[in-house]
């Protein structure tokens, strides 16, 4: 199956009205092109099939594509390290059996973009916040203060272990606060799994492009809001990555 | 830091290229190729399905120990001079180990700390800010 040459690396699908920059380049180096089918295209590049893929380069790369492609066009893009055999497989076993159903979600996510928005908490904040109300935690720490570092080792892992499940509860209803107060402004809201221990909330919305404005408008203002506490981020606009429907059911 | 804002917002715009913001929608999320290529796909070796390396339990309560402790710092004021210094000392060395540590670690995870370093480099600078705020007349 593995034939000798290049393979093909795929990006993600467009609508086939879609025009790819000149000079635009992706994994490799290699130039990106469409492979088109009726009302659809796969953006592919030529890529050596050998691996391993996946250094910093590769995902700058994969990146750059799906990103430049999400502001011309309504992109879905396909994970990261999608390679085939060859452009044509790209029809045969992805754009043709299915294209009514990538078409129909082409056209849900058309003029829509995600935006994720992601809270941290400001340490000094939030950990005074889980010593007034926790006495255990408070108890630990008088215990620990004056001990060196290298001592009190299972006082420190209680210790943290309290303020680690604290924050679980904290981000649980900050999670849900942020998602309300920017679900007006979004047509749809998909909360992600936070990634680090002093994450508040990380929450992507799907917001239309008309409503742009004000949805970031409002992100400031929580930000406002929250100021002190948590720090807010927003990624975006961005590629419908956590909108992409299900995959049909093949076989 | 390379974070602009806009004036007068306090919500941080990573503005291009933050690899480090988008490295978990490129791998987590998107549509999976092999959910309708089955014959054609190539198999090329991910180095990244390993470099998601979740961080041991114990390591992040250690953490979040020493942090707590470290509230110390802000809060006393009279702490004096030297102890405050040692105490950046002793981060900074610690970050280097850190660093060592992960240099000998298989390629995969490098991979994803780097993507990851820019982020850590800033988490950093914002925990010592207050310490050498102190430190100056």
């Amino acid at each position: 199956m593995n034939e000798p040459g290049t393979a093909c690396y795929v990006y993600g699908v467009v609508p086939a009205d879609a025009v790819v920059p000149e000079g635009l380049t992706g994994t490799d180096g290699n130039e990106v092109s469409l492979v088109r089918h009726g009302e659809l295209a796969g953006v592919v590049s030529e890529i050596m099939p050998e691996g391993p893929l996946g250094t910093r380069e590769d995902l700058l790369a994969h990146e750059h594509v799906v990103e430049t492609l999400a502001k011309e066009t309504t992109m879905l893009p396909l994970r990261f390290g999608a390679v085939v055999t060859s452009a044509d497989a790209v029809v045969d076993e992805m754009l043709a059996p299915h294209h009514d159903w990538f078409a129909d979600a082409i056209a849900d996510l058309a003029g829509r973009m995600e935006y994720t928005i992601l809270g941290t908490y400001v340490e000094e904040t939030v950990l005074r916040e889980v010593l007034e109300e926790r006495p255990e935690a408070r108890r630990l720490r008088e215990n620990l203060r004056d001990l060196p570092e290298d001592a009190g080792y299972y006082e420190r892992v209680r210790l943290g272990e309290l303020v680690v499940q604290a924050l679980e509860e904290k981000r649980e209803v900050d999670t849900e606060e942020l998602a309300q107060a920017l679900a007006p402004y979004a047509v749809a809201v998909a909360p992600r799994e936070a990634a680090g221990e002093d994450t508040a909330a990380d929450v992507a919305f799907l917001v239309d492009d008309k409503d742009q404005r004000r949805f970031e408008r409002a992100v400031d203002e929580l930000g406002h809001e929250w100021s002190g506490r948590i720090r807010l981020r927003m990624i975006g606009p961005l590629a419908p990555y956590d909108f992409v429907p299900s995959p049909p059911e093949v076989d | 830091m390379t974070v602009s804002s806009t004036r007068g917002s306090p919500v941080d715009r990573p503005s291009g290229g933050g690899l480090a913001d988008v490295v978990g929608l490129i791998l987590d999320k998107g549509l999976v190729i092999d959910a309708f290529v089955r014959v054609s796909l190539v198999g090329i070796e991910l180095i990244t399905i390993d470099a998601r390396i979740v961080v041991a339990s114990v390591d992040t309560y250690l953490r979040f120990a020493e942090a707590t402790n470290r509230l110390d710092l802000y809060e006393k004021g009279g702490k004096s001079l030297p102890e405050v210094v040692q105490g950046i000392t002793e981060a900074g060395t610690q970050s280097v180990a850190k660093g060592k540590t992960k240099g000998v670690l298989d390629a995969a995870k490098e991979t994803f700390e780097e993507t990851m370093a820019d982020r850590r480099e800033q988490a950093r600078e914002r925990r010592t800010r207050p310490a050498r705020g102190e430190r100056e007349p």
